[in-house]
């Protein structure tokens, strides 16, 4: 244990104290020599735990799309670099207006889209429109939601404006792949952006093939003359894989085999920072059995995180109950802490009292997970187990994807699930804005009209201490309420072979290969 | 004969009617569908019923059976929900891996049944016979998906001599394609051996007490000449026949060792087409396999037909 | 996909050089039992053994198999777990035999309903014949054509992953299996002397059934018996190794050995422990059924 534990400390040795995301920076990759010169060509494999079910990248947020598409083929305006600072991208320049209701971006010039076609300002307003699109209810929606209109002076420049202030909109920015209205209808067949690589093919269930995008903005980029992405979905099958050599990189080994890995003379092991991804519990709030706050709260109380965190993540993760992790500025220990506890006691103590209230204690319960997630089915186990003890009969329904969905969304029938989530979020107004905790649209189908008006609150108010009052209330509320509880943060694993250089997907692990390179 | 024959031709429409149906109903009562699959768990129900639509899924049930029949009469069978790829081209690859494996694995179960068999047969009775006999029941009743997973871990993983799991297409690459079929064919050919070994010895036995055999070693031809020359031919046939049976009910089974084995057959085609619920895929191929089964089966039936016309020939209808 | 026993092809006509022939109903059960524990002796104890640890689980096993001990996980044999840990420190040489008991009640299930609907729907199709029969025969066709692992697929869809319901589909693709062998021993029994006799007696359809025609097709039924068990059992495990059948914490051996692989290069016992239990029951199972079938049918010994 002590080797994954030394790793973990490595990894984030320099998230020290201090505001902003610079505390997310440091040095989070090891082993990976930067010194060759990169060379030019050649294909790369890569091993991915899922499979993409659509090419629109607006209507599906699968990890199995972050995994292969979203980074490759299309391009944001803004892009982070490794201490977390913004960088130019396909925007060069950008200036917020004194009021906070504007935001006025300077474009690159000379790129075009895989089409050929140009890239100007009319291709920003486009994007947003569609993401706006009641039509296309698209899922990244509240990334552009407070935008009233994008104004395009002439094809350099883009104007955003606000209807309220969005101080984390640069963050919002991030997850906004910039389209063409050219071959639009074709999104489904064949998607088309600016990015490094190029849609070649997808053959259902074998790979999706990308090839290098001649005319890519930057000069020499990418080195890669085709990254082709293959869907290993078995932890083994993709360490078997890699350690044979018919892939390059792979993505999510089991965490088990972390020692294994390192003691591999050709394979590099990459370990992101536990701050952006979290494995959770969701609860259906209107179920009977879990429509009483103390009931999800003993639920919580009932889960042993640091078990979780040893024994399934092998030490990569930290364990979490509130949305923020650690590391964020708008975590309010003193708030969070009392509830960070495992203890069966109180947990049995909170389902009498609610047994009081409501007539009948909590005697049976079921606790779905999605078929293929290792870890989180282990927590489920763990759960059951320790409600056992309490008087609690769990049982576990392991379902596929498609059942998994259909029970906890399309027709809502379940009273809790385990679930797994990360979109590389730092800012607490991106963090609250996804499905898992979106006042109107959140999974929990938990609706309250004060956290819906403090979470407003907090993503348009431009200072940030009055942001942190407005987030420690909102942890508060979500502590009382436990609409859903998280069980840890988790590191992100990758596995590149010794001859794959330059993989990097950063604290917010975003899959980028444009500077990726084989001998 | 060709009545019977015409006859069970005619007999196939209804069983993939059948077929048909039950698989275009099972997709529709099964829980969600492609469009929850595609937008993954933050869907909202209004979401998922705008995907349905932009993908043609909100159709009533009749009208999208209707619909499709109408295509597959015409040979065509429809496109994947997911990204628009004919199903016929993904069942043509498919079909390929599936049938050499299919080939391949009848192959080594014929290399071990028939000597295992023959000996059994000749040596009917002693210690040899019942060894033979016990270690190919043994054969058939290792799983299948534990044999692979025992072959896997001592070749691939321990002994790094064979690649653990993949495929590459034998017009592509026929040395690659054959190292990732090694695994897989032994399983499978060693779980086919058991009953094809039985048939080889219970019909050479027989043959062995014909009245002709009689008479040819009356004449005095040596043992094995008699074996060889005269029973073995004829031992043969309804073996083959048997074999063909075989294959018929395999092309179901395999899906677990596509699964273990990571090959892109049939199974793994259909699996992957349910977990979709992409149902172009999921009627297509249990369309195509229910075709290959019943014409199997009535193939087989005419070569007995034709081999021995003492056998009872019961129509049935 | 089932061995199938000799002598009937598979539209579950008699072939080969065998006339149809009244076979006789087994007179003594003792006698026959002893026969066919002599003809296998190892394979009769291991189908004992089976039965027994499969029936008194809960008593014997050493630990709750649904017990975590986390501090104690992956651990080889040793004195304090017999066959080693699980990756939750479950005893395994508990959830084996607590395995035994899911294996066996989805033998016992699965043939059930397979055998209750194929011995009905064959002696339907057979003792009626005509259009009747050719119905029957073409959905049985139809359903035989339904890869097993399609249609459990397809059942757990639509009603949850279970043991239970993986059990169903088994015995629901199981039902030609003995709908076609009733059959084949239906159409040579009804033109026998005595059967005719009956009818012309005046005794209904049923009671013919029930009384002439049924007890005919017992010999042939006891041998498929055991041979549907093992593959029940066969398919039980390969539904769960795929995730369609028992959940957590059930310790079907399928699961078992689904989530073993994993953990092959760290603890190989895990999964060779596991696949030994499995394939020592079928093979128990298969060997078993032939040494019936010998005793049964004499005719195939020689």
């Amino acid at each position: 244990m002590t080797t994954r534990r030394d790793l973990l400390k490595f990894a984030t040795a320099a998230a020290g104290a201090g505001a902003g995301l610079a505390t997310l920076s440091g040095p989070f990759i090891q082993g990976v020599a930067a010194q060759e010169t990169p060379k030019a060509g050649g294909t790369l494999n890569v091993g991915v735990q899922g499979e993409i079910k659509v090419l629109d990248p607006n209507i599906t947020t699968l990890a199995a799309y972050q995994s292969t598409l979203r980074f490759t083929l299309f391009e944001t305006l803004v892009e982070v670099d490794e201490s977390l600072q913004y960088v130019p991208n396909l925007a060069d320049s950008w200036q917020f207006a004194e009021d906070g209701l504007s935001l006025t971006v300077t474009l690159a010039k000379g790129v075009k889209f895989h089409n050929g076609k140009d890239f100007t300002s009319q291709d920003v307003a486009f994007t947003v429109k569609r993401l706006q699109d009641p039509g296309l209810d698209s899922q990244w929606k509240p990334q552009v939601a407070s935008v009233a209109a994008v104004e395009t002076p002439d094809d350099s420049t883009a104007v955003f404006r606000f209807s309220a202030p969005t101080p984390a909109f640069l963050e919002n920015l991030l997850n906004v792949q910039i389209l063409t209205e050219q071959g639009i209808d074709q999104i489904d067949t064949h998607p088309v952006g600016t990015g490094p690589f190029e849609f070649v093919e997808w053959v259902l269930n074998d790979h999706i093939t990308l090839k290098k995008f001649a005319s890519y903005r930057q000069e020499g980029l990418p080195y890669l003359d085709e990254l082709v992405f293959r869907p290993l979905l078995d932890p083994d099958t993709r360490l078997t894989n890699i350690q044979a050599g018919s892939v390059g990189v792979v993505e999510q080994p089991s965490p088990k085999d972390a020692e294994r890995i390192q003691a591999d003379a050709n394979l590099t092991l990459l370990v992101t920072p536990a701050t952006s991804k979290y494995d959770n519990f969701q609860i259906n709030c209107t179920a009977d059995a879990t429509k009483n706050p103390k009931v999800r709260q003993a639920l919580s109380f009932a889960f042993d995180r640091d078990t979780y965190v040893n024994d399934i993540l092998y030490g990569f993760g930290k364990p979490a109950v509130g949305p923020f992790s650690e590391t964020s500025w708008a975590y309010d220990a003193a708030i969070i802490e009392p509830y960070l506890v495992f203890d069966l006691d109180k947990a049995k103590q909170l389902l009498d009292e609610a047994g009081q209230e409501d007539g009948n204690r909590l005697s049976k319960l079921e606790i779905m997970t999605p078929k293929g997630f290792d870890e989180i089915k282990s927590a489920a186990v763990l759960l059951q187990a320790n409600l056992s003890t309490i008087g609690v009969d769990a049982s576990i329904t392991e379902l596929e994807l498609a059942g998994w969905i259909d029970r906890l969304v399309t027709k809502p029938d379940y009273e809790i699930t385990t679930d797994t989530y990360g979109y590389g979020d730092t800012d607490p107004a991106t963090v609250l804005s996804r499905d898992n905790f979106a006042p109107d649209t959140n999974v929990h189908l938990f609706r309250n009209d004060e956290y819906k008006a403090l979470v407003e609150k907090g993503a348009t108010t431009p200072n940030q201490d009055e942001r942190k009052q407005i987030y420690s209330q909102i942890q508060r509320l979500m502590m009382d309420q436990m609409p859903g509880f998280l069980i840890a943060h988790r590191s992100d694993l990758f596995v590149t072979r010794k001859t794959v250089h330059g993989f990097n997907p950063g604290p917010l692990i975003r899959h980028h290969y444009t500077k990726v390179w084989t001998e | 004969m060709t009545v019977y024959f015409a006859q069970r031709l005619i007999g196939l429409l209804p069983v993939l009617l059948v077929v048909s149906v039950v698989a275009f109903l099972t997709t529709a009562l099964v829980r969600g569908d492609a469009a929850g699959v595609m937008l993954g768990q933050n869907a909202t129900p209004e979401r998922v019923a705008l995907v349905r639509k932009r993908f043609g899924l909100d159709k009533p049930l009749p009208v999208r059976y209707a619909k499709w029949m109408t295509q597959v009469v015409q040979g065509n069978l429809g496109r994947s929900v997911l990204n628009q790829q004919p199903v016929t081209s993904l069942i043509g690859s498919a079909l390929k891996v599936t049938l050499e494996q299919l080939v391949l694995s009848m192959l080594m179960a014929t290399l071990i049944a028939l000597p295992v068999g023959v000996v059994a047969a000749i040596r009917n009775g002693s210690w040899l016979d019942q060894t033979l006999m016990g270690g190919v029941l043994i054969g058939t009743s290792v799983p299948t998906f534990w044999l692979g997973l025992m072959l896997t871990y001592l070749f691939a993983v321990r002994w790094h001599v064979l690649p653990p799991s993949g495929f590459v297409p034998f017009s592509e690459d026929p040395i690659q394609n054959l190292k990732y079929m090694i695994l897989p064919t032994v399983a499978l050919g060693i779980y086919l051996a058991g009953p094809l070994a039985r048939f080889v010895r219970s019909s050479l036995i027989d043959t062995l007490h014909q009245p002709y055999i009689v008479t040819a070693r009356a004449k005095g031809l040596h043992e094995r000449r008699v074996v060889r020359r005269h029973a073995l031919k004829n031992a043969l046939i309804p073996t083959v026949t048997f074999a063909g049976l075989q294959v018929g009910a395999l092309i179901g089974g395999a899906i677990v060792t596509e699964v273990v084995f990571s090959l892109p057959g049939m199974g793994s085609l259909a699996l992957n087409g349910i977990l979709n619920r992409d149902y172009p895929i999921i009627q297509g191929v249990v369309l195509t396999v229910a075709c290959g089964y019943v014409l199997i089966n009535i193939l087989v039936d005419i070569v007995y037909l034709l081999l021995d016309p003492r056998i009872s020939f019961k129509t049935s209808g | 996909m089932s061995v199938r026993p000799m002598g009937l092809d598979q539209s579950g006509t008699v072939v080969g050089n065998r006339p149809a022939r009244l076979s006789t109903v087994p007179a003594h059960l003792w006698r026959n039992s002893a026969a066919v524990f002599r003809r296998q002796p190892i394979a009769t104890v291991i189908v004992g053994v089976f039965l027994l640890v499969g029936a008194l689980a809960p008593l014997i096993a050493p630990y709750d198999p649904s017990k975590i001990h986390m501090r104690d996980r992956l651990q080889g044999p040793s004195r304090t777990y017999p066959l080693g840990t699980d990756e939750y420190g479950r005893d395994l040489l508990s959830r084996i035999i607590h395995g035994a008991r899911i294996a066996f009640q989805a033998g016992v299930i699965a043939v059930g309903i397979a055998m209750v609907g194929g011995v009905l729907v064959g002696l339907i199709a057979g003792y009626f014949g005509g259009g009747v029969d050719y119905v029957l025969s073409r959905i049985l066709e139809g359903l035989q054509a339904f890869p097993v692992v399609l249609l459990a697929i397809a059942i757990t869809g639509i009603v949850g992953p279970s043991v239970r319901h993986a059990m169903i589909a088994i015995g629901i693709a199981t039902i030609p299996d003995f709908a076609r062998l009733t059959r084949g021993v239906v159409l040579p029994t009804k033109q026998l002397a005595y059967v005719e006799a009956a009818r012309v007696i005046g005794c209904g359809d049923a009671r013919i059934l029930a009384r002439a025609i049924l007890p005919n097709c017992v010999p042939a039924i006891t041998v498929l018996l055991s041979f549907s068990i093992a593959n029940a059992i066969l398919y039980e495990s390969a539904l769960s190794f795929l995730g369609l059948g028992a959940q957590p914490p059930q310790p079907s051996w399928g699961t078992m050995l689904s989530t073993a692989k994993s953990y092959m290069f760290d603890l190989p016992s895990y999964t060779i422990v596991v696949g030994l239990a499995l394939s020592l029951t079928i093979i128990g199972m298969n060997l078993f059924g032939d040494a019936v079938r010998e005793v049964v049918d004499p005719l195939v010994k020689s």
